[in-house]
C-alpha cells in the first residue's frame, strides 16, 4: 500500500515536472497580461551605468520571454519596501550576493559573475526564467 | 581472593561487536557525507535546514557508541571500582538532551518562518547545459540521505538486540525511521515547486515535532537509566527476562526460606543485591558461593551481584 503510494506520488510527480517550479503568485504568469513591477534604485553617477545596463537587460528578458514591464525609480529603502508589500516583482540596483536584503528578497544568479536582481520571495518560476535568460546571455 | 570480573563481553559476541563497530565507521562516513551534501544544496528551504540538522545530529550517537565502545571494556580500577560501564549511559544522555534541545528550536524556527508566512526562493544550476532547478538537485540528496539509512537501520538492529545494548538500539531505531524525514523534506520541496509556500515550513514543523518525539523518548530513558530503573526490554518495555530467570533459580534453591532482590542497569550489564532468609544458618557461606556462581553463570548480562543473609527479626 505504502509502495503504491509512493509510485503514484513520484510518477505524478514526473508528469508535472517540466511545469515546476511554479509561482507562489503566478508572477511570471501574469506578466504575459499585467506588466512585470520592475523597480530601479536611484544611483549616484558612479554606478548609474552599470544600473542602466541592469535595464537594458531587463527590457531583452521581457521581450525574449514576450511580458509586459513597468518601471518605477526610487530610493533603495524604499524600493525593497514595496518589494516586501508585493508592490514591486523585481528590483535593480547593482546589488552582489552580499546584499543587506539578502533575508527579505530572493537572490538570482548573478548576470556577469558578480551582480544580480532582487526578486519577490518564492517566486520561483519566475526566477528559473530569468536565471535561464541570465544563462544564454552569458555564452 | 576471587575478583570482580573485569571483562564483560562473552567469547561469541566478541565479532558482533566488531561488526558493529565497522558498520558504525561507515554511518559515521556515510552521514558526514550526507551532512556536507545537504549544507551545498539547503538554499533557503527551511525543511532541508531541518533534515539536515536532524541527520548532522544522528552522527552523535554512532560517535557516542564508538566512543563509550572504547572505554565499557576497561577493567575496574581503585579510582573506578564499578568499573566503566556507564559510559553508555552517559553517551546516551549527552544523545539525547542534544536531540530534544535541537527539536524544540527547530519546531520554534520553523513556527516562526510560517507565521511570518517565509516564501522560500529556490534558484536554478547549470549541469551539462541543462537549466536544472535546484529542488530537483535537493530531493535527489534527500533520498541519498534517507535510502541507505533505512538499510544500515535494518542491519545495526537485530546487532543491538543481541547487544541488548541501548545507543546501537536507539541508533538503529532513529536510522530505520529516517526515510519519515527524507519523505516529509521532499514533500515541503515539491509544495515549494508548486508555488505552495507554506508546504515548507509544515514539512519542517513536522520533521521537528520527530525530533522531539525521538528526544523526548530518549531522555526519559537516559535518565531512568541513571536513576537506576529496574532494567526493562528493550523493545516490550516489560522487566527483563534475564531477571525473570535469576528470581527463578533463587526460587528453586531449598536453603531460602524468603528473599528479596533488586537490580540494576550499568551500561549493558546488571549489577545487584539479593538480599535471603535462609531456612538455616548451616552451610550458609558454601551456599552463597555457589549461588552467585550459579547466577553470574547463567547469562553473561549478569556481571555483579551480591547475595546478603537477613533474618526476619532484623527490622523488629
Amino acid at each position: 500500500m505504502k509502495r503504491h503510494l509512493l509510485l503514484i506520488f513520484f510518477t505524478s510527480l514526473l508528469l508535472t515536472s517540466c511545469n515546476i517550479p511554479y509561482d507562489s503568485e503566478e508572477t511570471f504568469k501574469k506578466s504575459h497580461d499585467f506588466p512585470l513591477r520592475v523597480g530601479i534604485v536611484n544611483s549616484s553617477d558612479t554606478v548609474t551605468s552599470q544600473i542602466n545596463y541592469e535595464q537594458q537587460l531587463m527590457d531583452q528578458f521581457v521581450q525574449e520571454k514576450n511580458l509586459k514591464v513597468q518601471y518605477k525609480k526610487g530610493a533603495e529603502t524604499q524600493l525593497m519596501h514595496l518589494l516586501e508589500k508585493d508592490s514591486l516583482d523585481v528590483v535593480l540596483g547593482n546589488f552582489t550576493k552580499k546584499t543587506i536584503w539578502k533575508k527579505k528578497a530572493g537572490l538570482t544568479a548573478p548576470y556577469d559573475k558578480k551582480h544580480l536582481w532582487l526578486i519577490k520571495k518564492g517566486e520561483n518560476r519566475l526566477l528559473f526564467e530569468i536565471e535561464n535568460y541570465f544563462h544564454t546571455i552569458k555564452k | 581472593m576471587r575478583k570482580y570480573k573485569e571483562f564483560e563481553l562473552p567469547p561469541e559476541l566478541v565479532p558482533t561487536m566488531k561488526k558493529v563497530r565497522k558498520l558504525e565507521v561507515i554511518t559515521i562516513a556515510y552521514l558526514v557525507s550526507v551532512a556536507v551534501l545537504m549544507y551545498l544544496v539547503m538554499g533557503s528551504s527551511q525543511a532541508m535546514k531541518t533534515a539536515w540538522l536532524e541527520d548532522a545530529l544522528s552522527i552523535l550517537p554512532a560517535i557516542a557508541f564508538l566512543v563509550a565502545s572504547r572505554y565499557f571494556e576497561k577493567p575496574a580500577n581503585t579510582k573506578f571500582p564499578y568499573g566503566y560501564h556507564r559510559v553508555f549511559s552517559i553517551a546516551f544522555l549527552t544523545g539525547s538532551v542534544a536531540l530534544f534541545g535541537m527539536g524544540m528550536y527547530l519546531a520554534v524556527d520553523s513556527a516562526i518562518s510560517l507565521i511570518n508566512m517565509e516564501h522560500p526562493t529556490i534558484g536554478s544550476v547549470y549541469i551539462f547545459g541543462n537549466q536544472i532547478w535546484m529542488g530537483w538537485v535537493m530531493i535527489a540528496v534527500l533520498i541519498y540521505s534517507g535510502a541507505p539509512a533505512v538499510w544500515l537501520g535494518y542491519k545495526k538492529m537485530p546487532l543491538a538486540k543481541k547487544l541488548h545494548n541501548k545507543i546501537l538500539f536507539t541508533d538503529a531505531a532513529t536510522q530505520k525511521a529516517d526515510y519519515m524525514t527524507a519523505f516529509a523534506a521532499i514533500v515541503g520541496i515539491v509544495g515549494i515547486g508548486f508555488g505552495i509556500w507554506w508546504a515548507d515550513a509544515a514539512a519542517a514543523l513536522f520533521i521537528s515535532f520527530s525530533i522531539i518525539k525521538d528526544g523526548y523518548k530518549n531522555l526519559k530513558d537516559a535518565v531512568s537509566d541513571l536513576m537506576d530503573r529496574y532494567p526493562m526490554d528493550l523493545k516490550s518495555k516489560n522487566p527483563n527476562e534475564i531477571l525473570a530467570q535469576v528470581n527463578e533459580i533463587v526460587n528453586n534453591w531449598d536453603w531460602v526460606q524468603d528473599f528479596h532482590m533488586r537490580f540494576r542497569e550499568e551500561g549493558q550489564v546488571f549489577i545487584g543485591e539479593i538480599l535471603i532468609i535462609p531456612i538455616e544458618e548451616n552451610g550458609i557461606i558454601e551456599h552463597i558461593v555457589k549461588g552467585r556462581q550459579e547466577i553470574l553463570a547463567s547469562h553473561w548480562k549478569l556481571h555483579e551481584v551480591t547475595i546478603t543473609v537477613g533474618t526476619y527479626w532484623e527490622n523488629e
